[in-house]
């Protein structure tokens, strides 16, 4: 366990060096407040209530959401495996005494701690900015779940990146899958609009999958928006999920790293 | 006692080919050719601990393959490999905790830290006690007088320095068994003079056993007792340095390939 205490510590380390991509990250997470502002601003204008939301409790949706996504660091491992194995650095994750699953978990749970810091900067900046009056919820069951939510989407995240990414042994080339999945994801997470807001049928399928548990289902847990029970639902799916792609790809790396050639070494 | 121990060992690359130009690149989205390439040829090998052994031959000739195969980075097409008693490409953290490896043109160290960072990182990796990591660091750094440099972020450090803290770092967790691919590569005469000597003392004083691969002859003749030339992925010599270089080198200094040209001519005249 230290030592993957101290490989999150070190990518926390490393983080440090990169101050201005941070604060654009930060500059972004603001932005998407703005963005919610502007547009919901718009949509209310006319009406008190949408969906259930209220504007206030629109946009603390999408703070809480904008919070979280920010903390949420596992879409770099997807383009950081495939690259490596690509340009054969990913050697460097092979010939030390670790996990190589759990070695990008733990980097990912450094770079989230860094980002985490900036992202409640982030956050406190835009409630100030538009005056939000944070509608949040004093149930602690709600609170926890939320957070041991979001704790094992990240662990699921990063177990499904890294299982995209490992395919570059195969494939070689994953631009596809790093720059079209995000997309799909960020939707199903909930990162455009409340998933409330779709047709019944459609929240119904994607309450079986994973991606709306990690964000969305933990921020309305937090504005308050649906009850505890909701969230255990939703725990127990992600719980198998995890698990479930936990393994997958920890047999599937066995399987593909065979390929691995090394090139450029 | 061996402790690399190699039969038959191969290793087949399968290449994709293309015709040039723009109407090649379309007509291989359609149908792809790939050719074979046999990197490693019925490879046997047999090291004893403590042993310092060069592995030596031309561009391509299989060294970097053999090595990548030792340490279990790639899986053999056929053939048996025993490492320390571990078939390496089942990467077992047991088996990776006895061996490091330095690739010149790879690196282990994290470019936005310090050498000091990465080296704290290994402790951890490696389950190194306190007293041994803080013997390790400044028994190395003084050897390579390297102390000013530990707080410097590495992507600044020239290749000297780079490769001094990549060997110090894959020397921390005291392996028994050391694979260098090419460490000299692109280091000007002195500071290869200084890797040379500290690889020396590695080998003499912990007793080390040292694999190194390299296309400068004289890294394998300053250091290893014993040599191995590859060509085209087979075995052509495996006996004394010394025994090499005054039988198959003419003049000092020439290049790796008149050395292989000449023991292929011996063979055929019935020579070694």
């Amino acid at each position: 366990m230290r030592k993957y205490a101290a490989v999150a510590q070190t990518l926390f380390k490393a983080q440090i060096i990169y101050r201005f991509d941070v604060i654009l990250t930060a500059v972004g997470t603001i932005w998407r407040v703005v963005f919610a502002w502007i547009l919901w601003g718009a949509i209310f204008a006319d009406h008190s209530e949408i969906g259930g939301f209220t504007f206030q409790a629109m946009l603390s949706y999408y703070v809480i959401n904008a919070f979280l996504s920010t903390m949420e660091r596992s879409h770099g491992t997807l383009g950081e495996i495939s690259n490596k194995i690509r340009d054969g650095s990913f050697t460097k994750f092979m010939v030390i005494p670790s996990n190589t699953q759990l070695h990008f978990l733990s980097q990912t749970i450094g770079a989230s701690a860094y980002y985490g810091v900036f992202a409640v900067m982030a956050t406190a900046v835009s409630m100030l900015l538009f005056r939000i009056n944070l509608t949040l919820t004093g149930d602690i069951t709600r609170i926890l779940l939320a957070v041991v939510m979001f704790l094992l989407g990240t662990v699921f995240m990063n177990s499904y990146s890294f299982f995209v990414g490992i395919w570059a042994f195969k494939f070689q080339d994953m631009t596809f899958a790093m720059h079209l999945l995000p997309s799909v994801v960020s939707f199903f997470k909930g990162e455009l609009v409340p998933l409330s807001l779709l047709p019944e049928v459609f929240v119904h399928i994607l309450r079986w999958f994973p991606f709306t548990h990690i964000i969305y289902t933990p921020t309305m847990l937090l504005t308050g928006m649906i009850d505890a029970s909701e969230g255990l639902y939703g725990l127990a799916i992600l719980c198998i999920w995890t698990l479930g792609m936990f393994l997958v790809s920890q047999l599937t790396y066995r399987k593909m790293r065979i390929k691995y050639e090394g090139v450029g070494i | 006692m061996n402790i690399i121990q190699t039969q038959n060992l191969t290793k087949i690359y399968r290449r994709f080919e293309k015709e040039p130009g723009l109407m090649g690149s379309v007509k291989s989205l359609f149908k792809r050719k790939y050719s074979e390439k046999v990197a490693v040829n019925s490879f046997d090998l047999t090291v004893e601990a403590g042993e310092l052994v060069g592995l030596i031959g031309p561009n391509g000739a299989g060294k970097t393959t053999l090595v990548k195969m030792l340490t279990g980075i790639i899986a053999p097409t056929s053939g048996g490999v025993s490492v320390l008693g571990h078939y390496p490409n089942k990467l077992e953290n047991k088996f990776k905790m006895q061996y490091a490896v330095v690739m010149g043109q790879k690196s282990q160290l994290f470019f936005e830290l310090t050498p000091s960072d990465t080296f704290r990182l290994f402790k951890e990796l490696y389950a190194i006690p306190d007293d041994v990591y803080k013997r390790n660091v400044d028994y190395f750094v003084s050897l390579f007088d390297v102390s000013e440099f530990l707080n410097v972020q590495v992507r600044t450090l020239s290749l000297g320095e780079r490769m001094k803290m990549e060997l110090i770092a894959a020397l921390l967790h005291n392996p028994g068994v050391l694979f260098l691919d090419e460490p000299t590569i692109g280091l000007d005469a002195a500071a290869q003079r200084q890797m040379r000597e500290f690889l020396r003392e590695v080998n003499e004083k912990n007793g080390t056993t040292i694999i190194l691969t390299s296309h400068y002859m004289e890294d394998v003749k300053k250091l290893c007792s014993r040599s191995v030339v590859i060509n085209g992925g087979k075995k052509i010599y495996d006996g004394g340095t010394e025994e090499l270089f005054k039988k198959y080198e003419q003049f000092e200094g020439e290049d790796i390939g008149l050395v292989v040209e000449r023991i292929y001519a011996a063979k055929d005249g019935g020579g070694e």
